[in-house]
């Protein structure tokens, strides 16, 4: 059952300091606690293995490390963290990867506050606190 | 010519159909700037070297269809408070901006095609060296204005087609 005063831990990946910061804007609310941004794959791995997230906001197109196979890690390595993928990219296979690879949610850019909150909290919901 | 293998054979001026209808007129990027179309997409003929005052970044294209796309921002005669704000505001512009025309390519049956994160060019020379290769490539042009905090940057954005996956 999710307690009232829960805070959730959210996780920003994206190479774009612009999106990192735009995403951060929109979840500026007192139920949700950005743990940290990273720009790539290896600094998402560093921040979790610090510190417990619920949430990883996940680009796919990222250098290095895509934002699939970061999810794929996530998925294995870091079970509790529930993944929404983002991208400017919204063909049918990309999607299906993502999804294939752990994500609960994917979302085309540019996309709206309320739509990004949506799912954050429909996936978030589903958590319980212990 | 035919440029691209695809479940049905593509030629360029279906290449080209499809370009030009996922060419998208108005886009808003998270209330921040908005990017409008200024000059539809055609076959690009002449392509002026990259000038003192232009940023630019490329995007790797792979898939179906491969080679660059290259992007540039003009800032002569405009007020940017912050650069390094301003350049990733552009950067996620574009990436916004050629993905989305990218997935609806694919979702009208033309070539699937995906970008590589954005890379930042700040030699002169060596975006020239990419535009000047576009003279040999099948290269379209379409332009765009990046609206931000009432000034316009005009755009302009290069698909340079150097091969096709067979």
């Amino acid at each position: 059952m999710e307690a009232e005063n829960t805070q959730y831990r959210i996780l920003i990946v994206d190479d774009s300091d612009f999106s990192r910061n735009s995403i951060s804007q929109m979840l500026d609310n007192p139920k949700y606690n950005i743990i940290g941004e990273a720009a790539s794959a290896k600094e998402a791995i560093n921040i979790l293995k610090d510190r417990k997230a619920h949430l990883a906001i996940v680009d796919v197109v990222m250098p290095e490390v895509s934002g699939i196979e970061l999810a794929d890690y996530i998925t294995e390595n870091f079970s509790d963290t529930s993944i929404i993928m983002i991208s400017s990219l919204g063909q049918e296979s990309i999607v299906i990867d993502s999804i294939s690879a752990g994500a609960s949610d994917y979302i085309q850019k540019p996309f709206k506050k309320e739509d990004l909150i949506t799912s954050v909290d429909k996936i978030l919901s589903s958590i319980e606190e212990v | 010519m035919e440029l691209f293998i695809s479940p049905s054979r593509v030629s360029r001026k279906q290449f080209e159909n499809h370009f030009q209808k996922a060419c998208i007129d108005e886009l808003n990027i998270y209330n921040q700037a908005f990017l409008e179309l200024s000059t539809p997409l055609l076959k690009a003929t002449r392509i002026h070297p990259k000038t003192s005052h232009e940023r630019g970044i490329t995007f790797t294209l792979n898939g179906e269809a491969q080679g660059q796309v290259i992007c540039l921002v003009d800032t002569y005669n405009k007020h940017i408070e912050k650069e390094d704000y301003f350049l990733s505001l552009f950067t996620e512009s574009m990436n916004i901006l050629i993905g989305k025309m990218l997935t609806e390519v694919e979702n009208t049956s033309g070539p699937l095609c995906v970008i590589s994160n954005p890379k930042r060019i700040k030699d002169s020379q060596l975006i020239n060296d990419m535009l000047e290769d576009s003279h040999h490539a099948e290269t379209y042009a379409v332009g765009y204005d990046l609206i931000h905090e009432q000034q316009e940057f005009p755009c302009r954005i290069y698909f340079n087609i150097s091969k096709t996956n067979r």
